[in-house]
C-alpha cells in the first residue's frame, strides 16, 4: 500500500493478530476466525488510518483505534445506511469512505505534482 | 522523590507525558518492552478467548437472561432485514416500554452501534449465533486490555499484565457478560483508556514545559467519550464523573483552569464535534420513561459496596460480595496498593499518576452511592459495581511495584540494593500471579463452562420450533406463554423467562407472558393472537430418575395442562408435535375479555 511503511512493531502486532486468529479458529472454527478478523478490520483499521500521521506510537494508535472504532465505525455504517438501502453495502461504503479519506490527500498531492 | 515509569527502584525525576518511556524494568534480560507488550497482549487475549467462549463452544445455542435475548433480537433483525432503522420492530418494541416521549412509539432504546455490531458479526462471521457471542465475549473482556493499556503506558508491562490477568477472572464482569448486559459492560470498560488520554492531555497542558501541549490526546478523549456514549450512556457518565474529579484536582494543584486562551479553540472544536455526533441520539435517553428512584439511607455512605439485602431480588449475593471478587491474598495486595497510593499521592513529586488514580477511586465512591442522592436506583448502583475490579486489580498489581520502591526510598537504600529491590518486586509479582491463577482459573472455568447448562438454556427442539413454526406466523403475531404458579420453592416464571424470550428472538415474533385480555394495548392485530403450551422441558423433567425432579416435572405439566384445558378444551391446536402445542386464541374471546389471567392460570 502506497506510503505505509511497515515497521518492526507493526510486524509484531500483525503476528499477534495472526496468533489470536489461529487460536480463534482452533477454539471456534471458521466462524471464530472470521469474527476475530472482522473485529480487527472493522474496528481497528478505520480509526488507525485516521490516526496514521498522528504523533503517537503504534501501541497507542492500535488501542485508541480499537476503543474508538468499536463505537464509532458502526455509527458511520448506520449513518450511511440511512442513505443507502442495504446495511451490507453501507458497511463497505463506510469503510471505503475512510480509506478514500486516507488516500485522497496523497493522490491529490501527486496529481498536483504531476500537473506542475 | 520523583519516579519514572521505569520500575528499576532508582529514583529518576520525570513527568510522564506523551508516548511511553523506556518501558518495564527487564532491560537486564534484553527483552524489548515493546515486544513484551505485544506478547503480553496476545497471551492475555488468547487466555481470555479460551475461557470466555466456554459457554458456547460445546452448546452453540444462545444463552443469557432476557436482556441478552433483547439485544440479540435487535441486531438479528438489522441483519435479516439488511437495514438499520430508527424504529424497533413490533415484536421487540412491545417488550419494554415501547414509547419514547420525544421520538414516539417503538423508538430505539439505545443508540445503534451495539446492535449494528451484532449484525456486522453475523455478516462477516457467517453464522447467526456464534459470531455474535464471540463479539459479546470479546467486547466483555476488553476491560482486560483497557486496563493493560493504561497501566503499561504509565507504570510498565509487569503491573499491566497482572491487573489484566485479574480481570480475566473477574466474577462480576463474567456475570454481566453471561446475563447479556454486554452493552453496558463494553461502555464501562473503556474508562481506563479515556482516563489515559485525558491524563496525557492534562499533564501536557499543565506540566509539559518545552514539550508542549499534546492536543491529539484532547481530541482522542472526546472521541472515546463519544464511543462510550454510543455504546451505553452509563459508561460515558461514569467517565465524565471521574475525568471531572481529576480535572478539578489538577486545576487546584496548578491553580489554573483546564481551558484558557491557548486551548479554547481546540477545546471548543472538540466539544462541538462531540456534540454533533451524540446530540441526534440524546433523545433516546432523554425521552425514555423513568421513575424517580427511591433515596437510600445515609448509612449507605459508610458502606463501600451495596449490601445484598437491598438488591436480593435482582443479583445473587456473590455479585455484591467484596470477598467473592477478590480472594484473600489479592485483598492483601489491594489494601497495600490503596495505602501506598495515598502515601505516594502526598509524598512523591510529580504525583500526577497517583492523583489520577485517587480521582478514579473517589469517582467510584460517588458512583456507588448515587442511590443515597436519589440519582440511581439500588439495582443500577449494584450493576455499576462491575467497574470496581478495573481499579482494584490495578491497585493490587501496582502494590507489587510500589512496595519495594517505597521501602527503598524510605530506608534510603542506595544503588547497590537495586537488585534486591527488583528481586522483591518479581517475587511479589509471582505471589500475586499465583494467587490470581489459583483462585481464578478453576472457578472461572467451572462457572463459564457450566453456564446455562441443560434445560436452563433454550433446547435445540425449542430453537427449531421458534425458527420454524413461530417464525411462519404473521409478523405482528402475539404469542402468549402461560404463567404458572410456583411449585414449592421452584419458580417456573423465573426459570422459563429467558427461554421464552430466546424463542422470541429466534422466531422474530413476540412471545411474552402478558395475558392477551389484560394487555390489549400490546396486541397489534387481535386476529393474530396465539397461545403456546411447551411441555418439552417438563417431559424431560418428568422422565428424570431423580424423584424430586420427576415430581416437579409432573406437577408443572399438570399446571400447564389445566391452563390448556381451561382455555382450549376440545379445540384443535394449530400445531401439535414434540410436546408442544400452539393454539390460535379466539378473536371473540379476546374482544369479550371474559377470562381473567388468574382464572386462566389457576389449576
Amino acid at each position: 500500500m502506497t506510503g505505509i511503511r511497515v515497521n518492526q512493531q507493526g510486524v509484531a502486532w500483525l503476528f499477534a493478530l495472526a496468533a489470536i486468529a489461529v487460536a480463534a479458529f482452533a477454539l471456534l472454527g471458521i466462524a471464530g476466525f472470521r469474527t476475530i478478523l472482522a473485529i480487527a478490520v472493522l474496528f481497528v483499521i478505520p480509526p488507525l488510518l485516521i490516526l496514521k500521521n498522528a504523533n503517537l506510537d503504534i501501541e497507542e494508535k492500535i488501542f485508541f483505534s480499537l476503543f474508538i472504532g468499536i463505537g464509532m465505525f458502526p455509527l458511520l455504517a448506520w449513518a450511511v445506511n440511512q442513505v443507502l438501502p442495504s446495511l451490507r453495502l453501507s458497511v463497505i461504503a463506510a469503510f471505503a469512505l475512510v480509506v478514500a479519506g486516507f488516500f485522497a490527500p496523497r493522490i491529490l498531492r501527486k496529481g498536483q505534482a504531476r500537473a506542475q | 522523590m520523583g519516579e519514572s515509569k521505569d520500575e528499576e527502584g532508582v529514583s529518576v525525576n520525570a513527568a510522564s507525558v506523551g508516548p511511553a518511556g523506556s518501558g518495564a524494568g527487564l532491560s537486564s534480560l534484553r527483552v524489548s518492552p515493546k515486544v513484551l507488550t505485544v506478547a503480553a497482549v496476545a497471551a492475555l487475549f488468547i487466555v481470555s478467548l479460551y475461557l470466555w467462549t466456554l459457554p458456547f463452544r460445546e452448546n452453540r445455542l444462545p444463552f443469557g437472561e432476557g436482556d441478552s435475548a433483547w439485544h440479540f433480537a435487535i441486531g438479528d433483525e438489522i441483519s435479516s432485514s439488511d437495514k438499520a432503522t430508527f424504529r424497533l420492530p413490533y415484536y421487540v418494541g412491545v417488550w419494554y416500554y415501547g414509547f419514547n416521549r420525544i421520538l414516539g412509539p417503538f423508538a430505539l432504546e439505545y443508540p445503534p452501534p451495539n446492535h449494528v455490531n451484532y449484525a456486522l458479526m453475523q455478516f462477516f462471521g457467517g453464522e447467526r449465533f456464534i459470531p455474535v457471542f464471540i463479539y459479546r465475549a470479546v467486547a466483555s473482556f476488553l476491560g482486560v486490555f483497557s486496563v493493560f493499556f493504561l497501566l503499561s503506558r504509565l507504570f510498565g508491562v509487569l503491573p499491566a499484565f497482572i491487573a489484566g490477568l485479574g480481570l480475566v477472572f473477574s466474577f462480576r464482569e463474567q456475570m454481566i457478560f453471561l446475563w447479556g448486559q454486554q452493552p453496558t459492560l463494553v461502555s464501562l470498560i473503556i474508562m481506563p483508556v479515556v482516563l489515559y488520554s485525558w491524563y496525557s492531555y492534562l499533564v501536557s497542558y499543565y506540566a509539559a514545559g518545552e514539550r508542549g501541549e499534546r492536543r491529539v490526546y484532547l481530541y482522542l478523549a472526546f472521541a472515546l467519550l463519544a464511543s462510550q456514549f454510543m455504546l451505553h450512556i452509563q459508561g460515558f457518565l461514569a467517565s465524565l464523573l471521574v475525568l471531572g474529579i481529576f480535572t478539578a484536582v489538577m486545576a487546584a494543584k496548578f491553580r489554573k483552569l483546564p481551558v484558557s486562551r491557548s486551548n479554547l479553540v481546540p477545546f471548543a472544536a472538540a466539544l462541538v464535534a462531540f456534540s454533533a455526533v451524540v446530540a441526534p441520539f440524546a433523545p433516546i435517553y432523554l425521552g425514555a420513561p423513568s421513575d424517580v428512584p427511591p433515596v437510600s439511607s445515609v448509612e449507605r455512605l459508610m458502606q463501600w459496596n451495596i449490601p445484598h439485602n437491598l438488591v436480593s431480588g435482582s443479583f445473587p449475593e456473590p455479585f455484591v460480595l467484596f470477598s467473592h471478587e477478590y480472594a484473600f491474598p489479592v485483598r492483601l495486595f489491594l489494601f497495600a496498593g490503596i495505602l501506598l497510593l495515598i502515601a505516594r499521592a502526598f509524598l512523591i513529586r510529580p504525583n500526577y499518576r497517583e492523583l489520577m488514580l485517587v480521582s478514579w477511586l473517589a469517582g467510584l465512591y460517588i458512583i456507588f452511592h448515587l442511590d443515597v442522592f436519589g440519582i440511581l436506583d439500588q439495582g443500577r448502583v449494584a450493576r455499576m459495581q462491575v467497574i470496581e475490579p478495573a481499579l482494584f486489580f490495578s491497585l493490587a498489581a501496582l502494590s507489587v511495584v510500589w512496595l519495594p520502591q517505597t521501602v527503598s526510598s524510605i530506608l534510603k537504600l542506595g544503588a547497590r540494593f537495586v537488585p534486591a529491590a527488583n528481586a522483591a518486586k518479581y517475587i511479589l509479582a509471582a505471589v500475586l500471579v499465583l494467587a490470581l491463577l489459583g483462585g481464578g482459573w478453576s472457578s472461572t472455568q467451572a462457572r463459564l463452562k457450566g453456564a446455562y447448562g441443560g434445560l436452563e438454556r433454550i433446547t435445540p427442539l425449542q430453537a427449531e420450533f421458534a425458527a420454524g413454526v413461530l417464525h411462519s406466523l404473521p409478523e405482528k403475531a402475539f404469542i402468549y406463554d402461560p404463567v404458572l404458579p410456583n411449585v414449592g420453592s421452584f419458580s417456573y416464571t423465573t426459570w422459563r423467562y429467558p427461554k421464552m424470550r430466546w424463542m422470541l428472538a429466534i422466531s422474530q415474533r413476540y412471545v411474552g407472558r402478558d395475558f392477551p385480555d389484560e394487555f390489549p394495548h400490546k396486541i397489534a392485530d387481535p386476529s393474530e393472537v396465539y397461545v403456546l403450551f411447551d411441555y418439552s422441558d417438563l417431559a424431560l423433567l418428568a422422565s428424570s430418575s431423580d424423584q424430586g425432579t420427576k415430581q416437579l416435572g409432573l406437577a408443572l405439566a399438570n399446571e400447564l395442562q389445566a391452563v390448556e384445558l381451561r382455555l382450549f378444551n376440545n379445540s384443535i391446536p394449530l400445531y401439535d408435535g414434540n410436546n408442544m402445542r400452539l393454539y390460535k386464541y379466539p378473536y371473540e374471546r379476546l374482544t369479550n375479555s371474559s377470562i381473567s389471567s388468574s382464572e386462566a392460570a389457576s389449576a
